[in-house]
């Protein structure tokens, strides 16, 4: 019962805090509010920030041996991909397959 | 920053619902098998997977579930650490010119980092795009956890190296899309802000301190860019006035 409670409440504000300021940013994009430009420029920063977040986090997983070897080596991997071919699906391919062959091999 | 039309949004959809599914499989399923190990019963972990749907906090709701921990600290701590997603909606609103509020309540549910991560980078994404991306990562999720649950440790010893590769594609998904972002920069406050941020970014990475400060510093340093670039936005528009 109690469980059910936590999940619910959880879900609830989980939803909410995805949503809401949605919504908001909706309306005060329809109203044209001089918020906007402000915010606009916040966002173009603040949104490579968080990619930058989520990769040292997804980064942090790795033990040191991956770091120093596999990992580097990998990243290369999928940058010179995603220049050279501007693919997304063929840069992550590539990162993987060297990712993989380091580790292994 | 790309601006697609209706059936290469599509198209463009499934090579990045793909990755969003082989990145989540093996993180769900580790989610399944933490929380079963934690005894929380099956119904409880499918339905923390379909109806908070956001991973990190997931795991911390299972560990303070199994350590009895009062129902306000359970409830508080994922709506604390599920905050960031609030910026998430304003930033696709302000990239895109979104003015249809069907998007937030079709799609506002599936709106995790990844997605967001995803969907961020284009100047114009359809709903069907939106919709696409969003129901390959929850179906993901969703398949993992049960796999997770009920089959979990079978699956990780018949296939090790092939979770070995899958390890990386978050990562890869995540390095293509800040590639993506930061060649075609826009201006030279843009460009001193991106610096800002990585290079905070690759100090912190090097110095290893904390799991948690690896999300906290980049998104610190990114606000503090964001004021750099509020303030340039700014300058140039008294120049431009004046």
């Amino acid at each position: 019962m109690t469980l059910a409670v936590v999940v619910t409440l959880a879900a609830l504000g989980t939803w909410a805090e995805r949503v809401v300021p949605w919504l908001w940013a909706i309306r005060a994009h329809a109203q044209q509010s001089p918020v906007l430009r402000s915010l606009d420029a916040f966002v173009r920063a603040f949104a490579p920030a968080v990619v930058m977040a989520l990769l040292l986090s997804a980064l942090w997983a790795f033990p040191m041996r991956s770091l120093m070897g596999a990992v580097p080596i990998a990243m290369a991997m999928t940058v010179i991909f995603a220049w050279r071919f501007r693919s997304l699906a063929l840069s992550i391919v590539a990162g993987m397959g060297a990712f993989w062959l380091v580790h292994v091999l | 920053m790309k601006t697609l039309d209706r059936r290469q949004s599509t198209s463009q959809a499934l090579p990045e619902g793909l990755a969003i599914v082989l990145g989540y499989l093996p993180a769900s399923m580790a989610f399944g098998m933490a929380a079963r190990h934690f005894g929380i019963p099956t119904w409880g972990i499918l339905a923390m997977s379909a109806f908070i749907y956001a991973g990190t906090s997931q795991f911390a709701l299972a560990g303070l579930w199994a350590g009895h921990a009062p129902l306000w600290l359970d409830v508080g701590t994922v709506w604390l650490i599920n905050m960031r997603h609030a910026v998430y909606g304003p930033a696709l609103t302000m990239r895109q010119s979104l003015a249809r509020k069907i998007f937030p309540l079709l799609t506002g549910w599936g709106l995790t980092d990844e997605v967001f991560a995803a969907l961020v980078r284009y100047k114009q994404a359809s709903l069907a795009h939106y919709g696409q991306v969003t129901a390959m990562a929850y179906s993901a999720w969703l398949t993992g956890t049960m796999a997770g649950v009920l089959f979990g440790t079978v699956i990780l010893r018949q296939v090790p190296s092939a979770s070995e590769a899958l390890a990386f594609v978050l990562p890869a998904l995540f390095i293509a899309i800040l590639w993506h972002w930061i060649t075609p920069l826009p201006g030279q406050w843009d460009r001193m802000a991106i610096a800002v941020v990585v290079l905070t970014s690759v100090f912190y990475g090097g110095m290893r301190i904390s799991q948690m400060g690896s999300l906290a510093v980049p998104l610190a340093a990114g606000s503090a860019a964001s004021v750099v670039t509020v303030y340039g936005s700014w300058k140039s528009k008294q120049g431009e006035e004046s």
